[in-house]
């Protein structure tokens, strides 16, 4: 009952405080839905009781339905609220075919929760205006009321936008390459509806719908994750994580992988829950990894870094935090967003090591600008140092490798091998490339042929079954990583492997071309462990319209495996090319040591 | 018969005919012997004869192929004296055979030559240790099929052998190189086939030939060249070594040093064992073998 | 008669018809497999042994060592149809020596021995010349044999997968073949196993393979070969399927499988070749080059990509496999390492004929 007291003079300075605000907004109509929804949700969060700290599901179940059953117990505003979320409840029920009251409850306290805090901080900033409290919040129930029954309306309109959007959406897939900038307009708009969408629903309280179900289900909106960055996300992330999960289960059925990220097809992508909040930069980023448009650990990591730069330059920072903390804040969404679509390869995980060890290192009380003009300087200079130059310093060494008259295989497509060779043709050394190239999605052999005879290298081209044929009359094998691990074990491409092995039995060198900013803190011993599986369909030869495993999906025997990479341990590499020096494998965690403490980590 | 008569006969015959290998030498010692020593019962031609192979290997010449080959002829003896008329009929046809047996072991070379050919390519380097006679007729052959390729000989101290070789190969007109016993391992990535020569093939498949094949053997394993032997089916001998100390002594160290009673630990052994792992294929005159196959020959012979 | 000597025979023209016939249906595919390669060759051998007029064994030896000549010149990499010429050579010695033993000739061994080295009998070497006899009807049940012997081969072969194929266990094959399919069928009878299949170059024909197993019930996962090394730590046993064996215990096989025995000696892994006994070949691996071909480019890199044209593009068609990469062979007669193929060899053909 005290708390009830207590709550209702907070609500009246609340309410107050938003009538003012609402009406201010309403005058000029601007972000108007913004505000609404605040208001809203301040006032519904404020008619319940409950802790501070961690609640109990069942209590504030209960304690909603007291609330929307009985309607007692509550302050004026608060009945009027009460009543109002009746409304809302009902009016948002009936499109919804889904409800699932767990999450609901969630979501509800994590809303609840975010407009306590601000609540709070309210309270303490305009704690002196209590007088205007009591006619604003007249104003406010009316007001309220009204709105809502807009938002209402807007609701249901959006969420038939939205079905429409979806049964778009529903076309058959076609083939990624060829439709990749399409699909990712596409994607692109049906997210930015959705998230219009989102928004509404927010407003019109805290109806919010299913989590995504396996099955696309034209009626199911989006969840939004209402984060703002102080909440707790643990709940949530669970519920999210299990769905994934089971939907990886239900397309994989090659058992001892089934701990491993599948590349998830256009279905999944549609239904990912997205933040609102989220920069528009990284939202492409992720489609863009996920779809493997962007793919190469170098690219993928001057990708993201390029747009967490623009996320923190357009980075708007909420009254009364820190900078350091909101970006960091910010910067967690979104890689936890990113890292949904396509797990991290080492080199973006050390990158974004880099960049919130140097948020960290800001001073305290810094000016907005300066700190943004700071970081994006040293996002510019990791990838200047790191990368590029990094790779300038790796060509120069392997070229005093190179002689005349080589024959030099590569296999797959890495940018920094690709880079070696080229600067070393254009250096006037006369050797002979061979690629090699996997058929399906392992491969890369075949890119890699066209980006060194575009440099006029001359090549020859075999497949990765001539490997034992062809490494008769190779004098080196270089080959790219995608990381290097701390007991020495290469993580490259798929294949890479063989071509070590195969490179052994004929006693030729294999040199692995890495910078150090790929060097990783795991340590594994086989593929199985920490892998992702690419996408079956790859592995079906696209020429042939009768091949045999068109329809392995119908088939519970058989599954096509499209594994991305495997492990090379180090008694098969000769040596690794970094840019401090060349070195044996097992050096890699010397290496790592010096490098790790330049973060201060 | 005097023990210094038949070695006298031996050591002519090694040094008359350069061509002639130690055991074939003491073959025909053997055969001169039952031709020139008169005696009238079996049981004396076999003391002869033991008399004589006892001589043979007491005058400081290897003898790993004396024993081999002398044991085979021994055996030889044993299947004639099945037919037992009168001993002048035995020891004619005793002579006979002998005589067969030889002609058949002088062309043994010629056959392993022939067989090596097709695994001499063009281009091909080829490493050798020693001096091997058969190997030696091998590629000799191989030049005069206009075959191209490159030996390197190693010198082999402590008698230097690998330069006599080395000679004899540059005379063919074979483009030879000799290099030091130590820069083997240097060597081995250069080269495309190992051949070597044996002075015995043990039941096992290995060989015994001049020290340091065992070394050529581990660096051509590790780096994954193919080691091919070139011997005679006659070298074939029944024992079987474990080690490089189980070998025998007489087969290790000079007869002479062995009676003069000298720590033998600290000697030069002259021959190593090489284990059938090592080897890729021996080339006989009974055929291309694999090591397996040799025991299976042996247990043929004496079972 | 010494087989490198003697001069090449005039054959009869019908015959000449029959041989480039048989040729030209190999070349075309119209004759697939090594297995119809081989009967089609016996039959070829029995037509032109039948239509022989003088049938001694000399007359005999002379003309199945031409016609096996020719046909050896025009299909280098069919090593099937040179074993079979060497199959009947043998077995018209085998007949003569019957033949000139039952007249009183002294018994000859068919090999060198260190044995006959020393028991020394007369000529070592065989003459066929002395019997006169009409050795055709003998050797036409030797060629029955012959045959019977080919086509329960590979029934022969497949039986054994009971006893190679444990419960639960993780299978990995290479490309696709006759042979391990019907081996893997007969596992599949006798217990629950999955398979892996590394697609190998023919990637149609091991995709079909792959869906007609999963149909039989056996877990069927298809792997590009680039994983084979990442997959490699979890497989129980390799099963291969080879196109000949060859002496020392070296292995012909499609392109690919010499990358997959060695990450399988890497891992330890055993690998088992199936080879029925008419794929063994007296050859030895000197010349890696004689065996091989090089196959249709486009497999590896199609012709729509623009690159193709001015880059050299390798896509051989067999590998070399040494043979220590082999840890068993399963032949007709039952299970053999590597060390003891050149026993079987001895067996089945004379060391005369091994160069035609």
């Amino acid at each position: 009952m005290s708390s009830n007291d207590e709550k209702k003079s907070r609500d009246e300075v609340l309410a107050a405080r938003e009538a003012k605000k609402l009406s201010k907004q309403k005058a000029k109509n601007k972000g108007g839905v913004e505000v609404k929804k605040e208001t809203i949700v301040d006032t519904h969060k404020s008619g319940i009781e409950k802790d501070n700290n961690f609640v109990n599901k069942n209590e504030l179940e209960q304690q909603k339905v007291t609330s929307v059953n009985k309607c007692d117990v509550e302050p004026a505003t608060s009945k009027g609220s009460t009543k109002c979320i009746d409304e809302v409840d009902r009016a948002a029920i009936k499109p919804v075919e889904v409800k699932l009251d767990e999450a609901k409850t969630k979501d509800e306290i994590k809303a609840e929760r975010a407009a306590k805090k601000a609540a709070k901080q309210a309270k303490k900033r305009k704690d002196d205006k209590g007088d205007v409290a009591p006619v604003a919040a007249e104003m406010t129930v009316k007001d309220v009321v009204e709105t809502l029954k807009d938002i209402a309306n807007v609701a249901r309109e959006v969420q038939n936008v939205t079905a429409k959007v979806q049964a778009i959406s529903m076309e058959p897939k076609k083939v990624q390459s060829e439709d990749s900038g399409q699909s990712k307009a596409k994607l692109r708009a049906e997210r930015r509806a959705k998230q219009e969408a989102q928004r509404a629903a927010k407003q019109a309280t805290v109806q919010q719908q299913a989590v995504p179900t396996p099955k696309v289900d034209p009626k199911s909106k989006q969840v939004q994750s209402p984060e703002s960055p102080k909440e707790d996300k643990i709940p949530k992330a669970k519920s999210v994580e299990k769905t994934l999960t089971k939907k990886s289960q239900s397309v994989n059925r090659v058992n001892w992988f089934e701990h491993l990220h599948m590349q998830h097809d256009k279905e999944y992508l549609t239904n990912i829950p997205i933040n609102s909040n989220l920069h528009p930069a990284i939202i492409k980023l992720g489609v863009q990894l996920a779809t493997r448009v962007v793919s190469g650990s170098n690219a993928r990591c001057i990708a993201l870094l390029d747009a967490l730069k623009k996320m923190v330059r357009e980075y708007s920072l909420p009254a009364r935090t820190e900078f350091g903390r909101g970006l960091e804040a910010a910067l967690g969404a979104s890689l936890q967003y990113l890292w949904r679509l396509r797990q991290p390869s080492a080199s973006q995980e050390n990158a974004v090591k880099f960049l919130r060890h140097h948020i960290t290192q800001l001073p305290n009380n810094v000016d907005e600008f300066d700190a943004k003009k700071t970081l994006q300087e040293e996002i510019d200079r990791y990838i200047k140092e790191q990368i590029d130059m990094a790779g300038q310093a790796i060509s120069i060494a392997v070229r005093e490798k190179i002689s005349d008259g080589d024959n030099i295989l590569t296999y797959g497509c890495s940018s920094l091998v690709e880079r070696i060779l080229r600067e070393a043709w254009a250096g006037g050394v006369r050797f002979r490339a061979v690629v090699v190239g996997a058929r399906g999605g392992g491969g890369g052999g075949a890119r890699m042929l066209r980006r060194l005879r575009a440099h006029r290298v001359p090549c020859t081209y075999a497949d990765i079954t001539a490997l034992s044929y062809v490494m008769k009359h190779v004098n080196k094998v270089i080959v790219g990583a995608s990381a290097l691990l701390v007991n020495g074990w290469v993580v490259a491409g798929a294949g890479t492997a063989q071509a070590a092995l195969a490179a052994r039995a004929r006693n030729v060198p294999v040199l692995v071309a890495c910078e150090t900013h790929k060097f990783s803190e795991r340590v594994q011993t086989d593929a199985f462990v920490y892998n992702e599986i690419g996408d079956p369909d790859e592995l079906i030869d696209k020429s042939d319209s009768n091949s045999p495993l068109k329809d392995w999906r119908s088939n519970p025997n058989l599954t096509p495996l499209n594994l991305t990479y495997d492990v090379t341990p180090p008694s098969l590499v000769t040596a690794v090319v970094t840019e401090l020096a060349i070195l044996p494998c097992t050096s890699a965690p010397v290496v790592l040591r010096f490098k790790l403490s330049e973060y201060g980590v | 018969m005097k023990k210094e008569e038949v070695q006298d006969i031996f050591l002519k015959i090694l040094r008359e005919e350069e061509d002639v290998s130690a055991g074939v030498a003491a073959i025909k010692t053997l055969l001169t012997v039952i031709e020139n020593y008169e005696v009238t019962t079996v049981r004396e031609l076999d003391f002869n004869l033991q008399l004589a192979v006892d001589a043979m290997r007491n005058c400081d010449q290897p003898v790993t192929a004396i024993s081999s080959g002398c044991e085979l002829f021994m055996r030889f003896i044993t299947f004639a004296k099945l037919d037992l008329r009168s001993f002048e009929e035995c020891e004619q046809i005793m002579l006979q055979r002998g005589r067969i047996f030889l002609d058949t072991l002088l062309e043994a070379r010629g056959k392993v030559a022939k067989q090596t050919l097709p695994f001499i390519s063009d281009g091909c380097k080829i490493l050798t240790h020693s001096r091997s006679r058969v190997v030696l007729q091998a590629m000799v052959e191989a030049a005069r099929a206009n075959k191209r390729f490159e030996v390197f000989v190693t010198m082999s101290c402590p008698d230097n052998s690998g330069e006599l070789m080395h000679k004899q190969l540059v005379a063919a007109g074979i483009d030879a190189t000799l290099i030091l016993d130590s820069a083997v391992g240097y060597i081995m990535e250069q080269i495309d086939i190992v051949m070597v020569g044996a002075e015995g093939v043990t039941e096992s498949g290995g060989i015994i030939n001049k020290v340091g094949t065992y070394g050529l053997g581990i660096a051509a394993l590790e780096l994954k060249k193919p080691v091919y032997v070139l011997t005679e089916s006659f070298k074939f001998s029944r024992i079987y070594p474990l080690n490089q100390r189980d070998l025998p002594k007489e087969f290790k160290y000079l007869s002479s040093v062995l009676k003069s009673g000298k720590d033998l630990a600290k000697q030069h052994p002259l021959v190593d064992y090489t284990p059938p792992a090592y080897i890729t294929l021996l080339f006989t005159d009974l055929g291309i073998l694999t090591p397996s196959a040799v025991s299976d020959e042996l247990i043929k012979l004496y079972l | 008669m010494p087989p490198l000597g003697s001069p090449s025979k005039e054959l009869d023209l019908k015959h000449e018809e029959k041989i480039v016939q048989f040729v030209s249906n190999v070349r075309n595919g119209k004759i697939d497999g090594s297995n119809n390669i081989a009967l089609k060759m016996l039959l070829l051998l029995e037509q032109i042994i039948s239509e022989c007029e003088n049938a001694t064994a000399l007359e005999l030896s002379g003309l199945v060592r031409e016609v096996g000549r020719r046909v050896c010149r025009a299909l280098p990499q069919e090593l099937v149809a040179a074993n079979m010429v060497r199959r009947v050579l043998r077995a018209i010695r085998d007949e003569h020596r019957a033949v000139s033993d039952q007249n009183g000739g002294s018994a000859e061994g068919a090999t060198e021995s260190l044995q006959r080295l020393v028991l020394a009998a007369a000529a070592r070497r065989g003459t066929l010349g002395s019997a006169q006899q009409d050795l055709r009807e003998p050797l036409r049940d030797h060629i029955a044999e012959v045959r019977a012997e080919i086509e329960s081969g590979c029934g022969a072969v497949a039986a054994m997968a009971t006893a190679h194929v444990h419960a639960a266990e993780l299978i990995l094959t290479h490309g696709s073949s006759r042979l391990v399919e019907r081996f893997l069928k007969a596992a599949r009878k006798h217990t629950h196993y999955r398979l892996l299949l590394a697609e190998g170059p023919d990637v149609k024909e091991s995709h079909g393979m792959a869906l007609r197993l999963s149909l039989l019930g056996i877990p069927v996962t298809v792997i590009s070969d680039a994983s084979i090394a990442a997959v490699m730590s979890r497989v129980n046993k390799v099963v291969i399927g080879v196109r000949a064996v060859l002496a020392g215990g070296a292995l012909l096989a499609r392109a690919g499988t010499h990358a997959l025995t060695i990450a399988a000696k890497h891992y330890s892994v055993p690998v088992i070749a199936l080879c029925p006994l008419y794929k063994l070949s007296p050859l030895h691996a000197c010349d890696h080059y004689g065996f091989n071909a090089l196959d249709n480019p486009r497999t590896s890199l199609s012709y729509e990509f623009s690159e193709s044209g001015d880059v050299h593009v390798e896509a051989p068609r067999y590998d070399l496999v040494p043979p220590d990469h082999v840890t068993l062979f399963l032949t007709n007669l039952g299970g053999s390492s590597p060390s003891y193929i050149y026993r079987l060899l001895s067996e089945l053909y004379d060391p005369n004929d091994h160069q035609l």
